[in-house]
């Protein structure tokens, strides 16, 4: 981890957006957004709110002296609304007032008139009514229809997962003001300084060079300050525009969780079919995918959905299928991962439902169709330098998988005994439900001896969850980063780079970079804010790519400076350059130290006027998808681990805890193992939290339900599992990789993809020969209905 | 004008009473340290240490800045992450206002800070500051270094990047480094600890002079409107020795304590019309629900009336066999009491499912049960303990159109007092609806503590098992013999409108075996007494099922023997 930031942030010295602080006269704007879900907009009234105090203006599309547009993908999504109205929050006014409360106050007050239309908030229902963002897609792979007839047995089934709120705890945020030249400086949340000042850019009808946006730090993003953070920023820069002064727009949590997309919903099919062996020979599986109301980044998450399809197995013959589908919910968007989490859920589900169905342990049909070296995607790439099955058994031989299998089980079969207390519980709790441990009134287990302790009420379960995932934007044209390297002539570098910090490090390993590669100690490194006045036309820091990419632009960039600094050494030491290097802020001749240290030979050379200063570019190589095809090399190389997961349930109250999430996982070999553990560790828990107690719920009118913290619950220190260990491969150096090292941002979170199916195994022990639904989250109220079997499928 | 100590600057906030601290902190005075992260004490970003002078000297506790009224400020040492650390800022330029940064922070860090940047435990940043704060108020109050109790004291700080690992990696660190002797021979000695601290480097030595400069505040600004607000306990003088308080009598400066008349209790009194909304004075407890509920009822109002400054409303007394809560006592107040823990060991843990540390160091019980929710906890465990609540005051001997109650002011000057006292069971009306009476306020709580026949048992099932509001919960108070249930007394809630006694339910288990089959009758019969509804704590089928069963985790907890050989 970066000290330096760390150092800040322990000290609540880091500024975050809203900490800045403001030049005189700035105001402050608040967002009026539709309480309807649908509906024809027939007017806004500001007539009272503009005449309450501290307003100075109330703007509405007419005002947009530019595009009135911010749909990146397509252009479907306004910046304030026209004509109609397609999500409870779609901003339709912006205030700007003197202060928050009173641009607040003055917000409440305008009326918007919207005729409501009927809406559609779920993605099946809106893929029968053909509601789709865009065509629906197919990724083929063999010939799935000839091999149906050859497997020994075939399972199908449902499996959906929910949305899930970012839940970065900075909200969105944004400043702007007017330059001298009638353009306009812009501090902005965003993952993307590019993508706000393309947006900022097109709203307000300029040149993007008139346009400056600037990043310090983002206090969490987690993809939703990918596309997301474009709407405020082009807000503000509205109103800084019309007005003429500074504006600022924070968003309170409230308005953040309500306005905002989250993590897209799923509806899936899915049909599976093994051989005699368990080795699956077809999977067809439909995903459906809740879009929201404007195409945001659905299709490039649906494309990435479809790559990982298979997850970390490999299949011969598969056809997966994608349709987004637009429903009246604000436009879903990334969130780590990406849409290959809810790929690998559906996956996991079907070779849970197929172990089943042959009465087989999930693990043994998991381990057996593993990823191997040569494997081919559905997309046409092969698996190279492929460790699926390298994890799973390190995982196994490492963290005892076998024993602890057999504990669990003994576990189990000794809270049995409980059987009878289960059953009165059962019996006092829901008549005519089945019995929970199969002794209703009289069954076997009430000649077992009654314990004289409590009736052991838990039961446990373990899941494994193989991970493998894809690094690349899938758009291969984002796979680009630029940097731009100045060593000052005192010998102090600075780096600028697309890549923006919001607690993943990154800014620590593109300092790391630097130093290496110039040889030189990383206290004379600082890397700058993200400013689009520095690096032009940059990509996202998404993807898990941010590193990847500006470190590899970094480290282009320090490699030119410092081929012109071993001209200058070789000239002054009179050997050949290719003889100079440079370590520990020393010049090195062949290896050893000559009487010239880093700080000398900078300002010699400056003197001499070489140029110290380099821009790089970096395109990754041997990445291309043909989508006329399906098939293609979309990703640099893959990402591979796996984890043990272990959860106990309360099978009277259903209520449950992860218990430990144990992963071996490969990162190459590690830039930075304090932050890359720390990224690993913190996936996880936000892996966990979207399977199981994070429910985002939006009532029928399509007004979000869970809207504050009180209501929307993630992962608190209680609930993360006290056990979280993850091992990283040893000896996995990436050859091509940054360093030798992989990208660590999203795959991680896929382990918690574990924690639904160990919670999963719980609940069959509670309750053998029962089948809980595929259906993520699986909260304390799902688990309790199913254990009662007065949820859906059991009612 | 607001007297307080802020950092170590002596400063007087022109702001209204009911202003949050964080907004005074972030707006008004620059210092961002302190981060909003939700507006209403849910992820802890916000948290700061706040002093209270206490017989000579500062008690900390820590508490979420978006909940605390700057009125609760006045004469009080507030600490913020700026404040804390090393080499801290002066802030003497923020003493007339005007805008000014926490200039000149020092470059050290405190061992929590190096604990923090060690073990990677800051990613984003954004909850590191209340982090710290939470941790620092946790080496501040400890009995001894405890990895478990300071993640106790962290779990109500929500981060999204970290998964806590780090964090727990951290605070174990931070435990084993610092002197556990020490601690433990500076414990419950706030003087001797802040000295400790100081030397560890964790505080800076500004904290040393707290206690006289807040004195000397007092001093100046007039003892008269600087009461000392709540200490953890007070005691009056005249009360028998109660273990709960600290061993200090009131500060010297305390107003007297008022003599309340012995009005006649007045168990039966008729329901009364709610409280039409807002006359007179905002009554505030830790206003932990007046700002989540009615933030614009408190924001801006400088006429709040905060018993915390009452000290007749403060502290919690066990004596023959009943505990009496004053109205203006603590969760936190109860779960710490040594006396009740003496007796109901359970206590601690049903209460750590209670929001979170730092709430709960504001939340008071009293406000738990005029807040009314169907589902509050202590509303919940109090029913079933057949907790009895005097009123005081308000409109009692004045009808509607009369004044509702004494002048009010920020040291509770004594009102027109009407006394009476009822049973919680007939104090739940309907939805939000209680008996009391516009302006009345609750000065006591009190119950019978459990003889040796009697099990209690507290359930509650929320989403997230910590941090969250319950979807269901339940108490119950059993008292049985041979094999008997003599008296069976059963709450639940989020099952009815208000904060549900299971009348009939209970009933029924009087006199009964102690069996599965009575329990499942009752279950039964506490079925028809019940109405949940749908909601976003869950479904009316869910918490009907919730409340079958909790009904039968009591008797499971409290008679394992007696469930388990009685099965059918
Ligand atoms: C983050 C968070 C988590 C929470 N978690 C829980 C939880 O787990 N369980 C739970 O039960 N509750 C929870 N609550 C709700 C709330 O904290 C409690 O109900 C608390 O006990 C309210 O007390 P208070 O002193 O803060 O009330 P206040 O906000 O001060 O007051 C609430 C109401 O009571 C009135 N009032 C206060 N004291 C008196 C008095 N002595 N006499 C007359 N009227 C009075 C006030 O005028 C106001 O109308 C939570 C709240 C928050 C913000
Ligand atoms: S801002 Fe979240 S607890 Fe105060
Ligand atoms: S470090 Fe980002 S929220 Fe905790």
């Amino acid at each position: 981890m970066s000290s330096e930031e760390v150092r800040l942030h322990v000290r609540g010295a880091s500024r975050f957006l809203d900490d800045q602080p403001l030049p005189a006269g700035t105001l402050h704007a608040a967002v009026v957004a539709s309480a309807h879900a649908h509906g024809r907009l027939l007017g806004i009234d500001a007539a009272a709110a503009s005449s309450l105090p501290g307003v100075r203006a109330i703007l509405t599309a007419a005002d947009v002296p530019g595009e009135n547009q911010i749909g990146t993908l397509v252009p479907d999504e306004p910046l304030l609304a026209e004509g109609i109205i397609h999500f409870v929050g779609q901003p339709a006014a912006l205030v700007v007032a003197d202060t928050p409360a009173e641009a607040r106050r003055a917000a409440r007050a305008v009326r918007v008139t919207v005729e409501p239309l009927p809406a559609v908030l779920d993605a099946r229902q809106a893929g029968a009514l053909g509601a789709l963002i865009a065509p629906p897609r197919t990724f083929a792979l063999g010939d799935v229809d000839a091999a149906w007839p050859r497997c020994a047995r075939i399972a199908a089934g449902r499996a959906e997962t929910g949305g899930q709120e970012h839940l970065y705890l900075e909200t969105q945020s944004a400043w702007a003001a007017p330059t001298e030249e009638g353009g306009v400086r812009v501090a902005s949340a965003t993952q993307a300084p590019t993508g706000v000042q393309r947006g900022v850019a097109r709203v307000l009808g300029l040149a993007m060079h008139r346009v400056e946006v600037d990043v310090r730090r983002l206090g969490g993003a987690f993809g939703g300050k990918e596309d997301q953070a474009t709407h405020w920023a082009a807000l503000a820069a509205l109103g800084a525009r019309h007005l003429g002064r500074p504006v600022k727009l924070v968003l309170s949590r409230r308005e953040d969780m309500r306005w905002t997309g989250k993590r897209h919903p799923y509806a899936s099919d899915f049909r599976i079919g093994i051989d005699a062996e368990g080795r699956i020979l077809a999977y067809e599986v439909t995903y459906y995918q809740n879009a929201g109301a404007a195409a945001d980044l659905s299709m490039a998450i649906l494309e990435r959905t479809l790559f990982h399809a298979t997850g970390s197995y490999f299949v011969p013959h598969v056809r997966a299928r994608a349709y987004s589908c637009r429903t009246n919910l604000p436009p879903n968007t990334a969130c780590r991962g990406f849409g290959a989490p809810q790929a690998a859920f559906v996956i996991e589900a079907a070779i849970r439902a197929i172990a089943e169905a042959v009465g087989r342990p999930a693990e043994e049909i998991q381990r057996l169709n593993l990823l191997r070296e040569g494997d081919e995607f559905p997309y046409g790439m092969r698996a190279r330098g492929a460790r699926a099955e390298r994890c799973w058994d390190e995982a196994c031989v490492l963290f005892r998988v076998e024993e602890r299998r057999r504990a669990i089980a003994a576990a189990n079969a000794a809270a049995d005994p409980a059987a009878p207390a289960m059953a009165a519980a059962n019996a006092a709790a829901d008549p005519g439900a089945p019995a929970i441990a199969g002794a209703n009134g009289a069954g076997p287990a009430l000649a077992a001896p009654l314990a004289a302790t409590p009736a052991p009420r838990y039961r446990r379960g373990l899941a494994m969850m193989p991970i493998c995932f894809g690094i690349s934007f899938t758009n291969t044209s984002m796979n680009q980063a630029s940097a731009l390297v100045h060593v000052y002539s005192d010998g102090s570098v600075g780096v600028s780079t697309g890549a923006v910090e919001m607690g993943q490090g990154v800014h620590a390993k593109l300092r790391q970079v630097a130093a290496r590669t110039l040889g030189v100690g990383v206290e004379r490194v600082k890397v700058e804010s993200t400013n689009t006045m520095r690096n032009a036309n940059t990509s996202p820091t998404a993807a898990s790519t941010g590193a990847d990419l500006n470190g590899q632009a970094t480290r282009l960039a320090c490699l030119e400076i410092a081929g012109r600094l071993r001209g200058a050494a070789a000239a002054r030491a009179g050997c050949s350059s290719d003889d100079v290097g440079f370590d520990g802020g020393r010049v090195l001749v062949s290896g050893r130290p000559i009487d010239l240290d880093w700080e000398t030979l900078v300002r010699e050379a400056h003197r001499a006027r070489v140029n110290l200063s380099a821009h790089a570019h970096y395109a990754t190589p041997g990445i291309g998808f043909d989508r006329s095809r399906e098939k293609g090399e979309p990703f640099a190389y893959h990402v591979y681990g796996a984890a043990v997961v272990e959860a106990t349930v309360d099978a009277l109250l259903g209520t449950y805890t992860i218990d430990a999430v144990r992963a071996v996982h490969d990162g190459g070999r590690l830039l930075d193992p304090l932050a890359d553990l720390g990224q690993a560790e913190g996936g996880i828990v936000q892996g966990l939290g979207w399977m199981t107690i994070e429910d985002v719920r939006h009532d029928a009118a399509g007004a979000l339900e869970t809207d504050t913290l009180t209501t929307y619950k993630v992962p608190d220190l209680d609930f993360a599992p006290r056990e979280i260990e993850v091992r990283f491969l040893e000896d996995a150096d990436h050859p091509g990789g940054l360093f030798a090292s992989k990208a660590i941002g999203e795959p991680p979170l896929l382990y918690g993809i574990g924690g639904f199916f160990a919670l999963r195994e719980a609940l069959r022990a509670a309750r053998p020969g029962g089948v809980p639904p595929f259906t993520a989250p699986l909260t304390p109220e799902r688990a309790l209905l199913w254990l009662a079997g007065q949820d859906e499928a059991g009612a | 004008m607001i007297p307080l100590l802020l950092n170590d600057a002596e400063i007087a906030l022109d702001l209204p009473a009911g202003r949050r601290a964080l907004d005074a902190l972030r707006g008004t005075l620059r210092l961002t340290g302190t981060k909003e992260g939700c507006r209403e004490g849910d992820c802890g970003a916000c948290c700061v240490l706040w002093g209270v002078p206490e017989s000579g000297a500062v008690v900390y506790r820590v508490v979420p800045a978006c909940l605390l009224p700057c009125g609760e400020l006045h004469g009080t040492h507030l600490v913020t992450i700026e404040g804390l650390s090393p080499a801290g800022g002066s802030h003497t330029g923020l003493v007339r206002g005007g805008p000014a940064r926490a200039a000149g922070l020092g470059n050290g860090l405190t061992p929590v800070q190096e604990a923090f940047l060690e073990f990677g435990a800051a990613q984003c940043g954004f909850c590191t500051p209340g982090f710290v704060v939470a941790l620092t108020g946790y080496l501040l109050s400890a009995e001894s270094l405890d990895p478990l109790e300071a993640e106790e004291a962290v779990a109500g700080q929500l981060c999204r990047c970290t998964g806590y690992s780090s964090v727990r990696r951290a605070l174990a660190r931070l435990c084993e480094q610092l002197d556990g002797d020490a601690c433990a021979r500076t414990a419950g000695d706030p003087v001797e600890r802040v000295r400790w601290l100081v030397a560890e480097g964790v505080l800076p030595e500004a904290f040393l002079e707290a206690p006289r400069r807040l004195a000397a505040l007092a001093r100046r600004a007039g003892s008269a409107s600087l009461a000392p607000p709540a200490p953890l306990a007070a005691r009056s003088p005249a009360a028998p020795p109660m273990p709960c308080a600290p061993a200090a009598p009131p500060a010297p400066d305390a107003p007297p304590i008022p003599c309340a008349p012995a009005a006649p209790p007045m168990p039966c009194a008729p329901p009364a019309p709610p409280a039409p909304a807002s006359r007179g004075p905002r009554i505030v407890g830790g206003a932990t629900d007046l700002y989540v509920q009615r933030p614009e009822e408190i924001e801006d109002a400088s006429d709040l009336l905060l018993l915390s400054r009452r000290a007749d409303l403060r502290g919690i007394r066990v004596e023959a066999g009943r505990c009496r809560i004053k109205g203006a006592a603590t969760i936190e107040e109860l779960r710490r009491c040594r006396t009740l823990r003496a007796v109901l060991p359970a206590l601690d843990g049903w209460l750590r499912r209670v929001a979170s540390l730092p709430v709960r160091a504001r939340a008071t019980l009293a406000g738990n049960l005029v807040n009314a929710s169907p589902i509050g906890d202590l509303a919940i465990l109090l029913l079933a303990l057949d907790a009895e609540v005097t009123l005081e005051g308000g409109g009692a001997w004045a009808p509607a159109a009369g004044p509702p109650m004494g002048r009010p002011s920020l040291a509770g000057a004594p009102m027109e007092s009407a006394r009476r006292t009822m049973a919680l069971r007939a104090f739940f009306h309907a939805y939000k609806q209680t008996a009391r009476r516009s302006g009345e306020i609750i000065v006591e709580i009190a119950f019978d503590l459990p003889g040796a026949d009697t099990r209690l048992s507290f359930q509650k099932v929320s989403c997230r098992p910590r941090l969250d509001i319950a979807s269901v919960n339940g108490a119950a108070r059993i008292a049985a013999c041979d094999g008997h249930i003599v008296r069976a007394e059963l709450s639940a809630g989020g099952v009815a409108p208000v904060p549900l006694y299971l009348a009939r339910a209970s009933a029924h288990l009087a006199g009964r075996r102690l069996s599965a089959a009575a329990v499942r009758e009752a279950a039964e019969i506490a079925d028809g007494e019940i109405s949940p509804i749908d909601d976003i704590r869950g479904s009316a089928l869910y918490k009907r099922l919730l409340c079958r069963r909790i009904l039968y985790a009591h008797f499971l907890e409290c008679f394992p023997e007696a469930m388990g050989g009685d099965l059918p």
